[in-house]
């Protein structure tokens, strides 16, 4: 069975425990991982086992943040020029 | 993570339907140069899975495109793309944390553009979506992880969104963000495990040059 289930969102938050907020909790077969922002905890028949992210997973992590901010200007600008052009559109049939 | 990729290729289609609205008028505005050539260059994060990567992969791809434009809005465009290996420290779980580095990978996929160039202004935005094939290529050295005996060819999906700053009248910058999938055999050794092969997420960030003909 698979089950990925968002249970936070945010990098770099503190949830009020002080600890990192979760962003993520999957669930395949008997495995468990609850995926942290800067750490993994994995639970497999009762064995629990956390681990730090590697250079390589922070490096990935970026990336994507990267990319959504991108996606969020490319979609910005799209809109507000759609939206201009729908105004002035309005605007000319008057 | 999943999620989310559904929420950002919802979007996509939303802003693909956008331009489809203004498509018709903007063909009057249609220049005529069509063809267009890039080269990029950036980062591609393969995610880590629970049937082939037990860690991310951070390489460096390596791509030219060659793209056609129907109309101002709406074109297609071919991509072939070399993702160069970078060495980096994994953790391979009971393993530890090694230095290792995928095998080659070969991307080429083909993809139909929305674009929405923003008037009276260098900037022309697109979104994405195609599908096309990604090669691994075998390599049994030591340092590599996952070690393939022999290539393993994948069907692959991708969606994304970019954007041109034109420079004049043919050269332009050119800045594309891309998610792509790759979905492996369940039966070749190397990129699945017990029958089982989960596809393989990529996220990619380019910059380039394109040069309109």
């Amino acid at each position: 069975m698979n089950n990925t289930q968002a249970v936070g969102s945010g990098v770099g938050q503190t949830g009020s425990n002080g600890l990192p907020q979760t962003r993520e909790r999957r669930l395949v077969g008997q495995k468990e991982t609850i995926d942290m922002n800067s750490a993994v905890i994995e639970r497999t028949a009762g064995r629990i086992e956390a681990r730090e992210l590697s250079s390589a997973g922070v490096l990935a992590r970026t990336i994507v943040l990267i990319g959504r901010v991108f996606y969020s200007a490319i979609f910005f600008m799209a809109a507000s020029n759609f939206s201009r052009q729908a105004v002035a559109s309005i605007g000319g049939q008057r | 993570m999943q999620v989310l990729r559904i929420n950002w290729l919802a979007v996509g289609a939303a802003a693909l339907l956008g331009a489809g609205v203004t498509s018709s008028a903007a063909r009057a505005e249609d220049d005529g140069s069509r063809v267009q050539v890039s080269v990029l260059g950036g980062v591609q994060n393969l995610n880590k899975n629970d049937t082939a990567l037990p860690d991310n992969f951070v390489n460096i791809p390596a791509g030219a495109t060659l793209s056609y434009d129907f109309s101002r809005n709406w074109g297609v465009e071919g991509e072939f793309a070399w993702l160069i290996p970078v060495k980096q420290s994994v953790d391979l779980g009971v393993a530890g944390s090694q230095d290792r580095k995928t095998p080659n990978i070969l991307s080429y996929q083909g993809s139909v553009i929305g674009r929405l160039p923003l008037s009276g202004t260098a900037w022309s935005p697109y979104v994405a979506a195609g599908l096309g094939a990604v090669t691994f290529l075998s390599n049994s050295d030591v340092d590599r992880f996952p070690q393939l005996k022999d290539s393993q060819t994948a069907f692959a999906v991708n969606f994304g969104a970019g954007t041109n700053y034109g420079l004049g009248s043919h050269w332009a910058l050119r800045a594309d963000y891309r998610e792509l999938a790759a979905f492996p055999s369940k039966t070749e050794a190397g990129l699945s495990t017990g029958s089982k092969a989960d596809a393989i997420w990529m996220e990619r960030g380019t910059l380039g040059l394109a040069y309109r003909f």
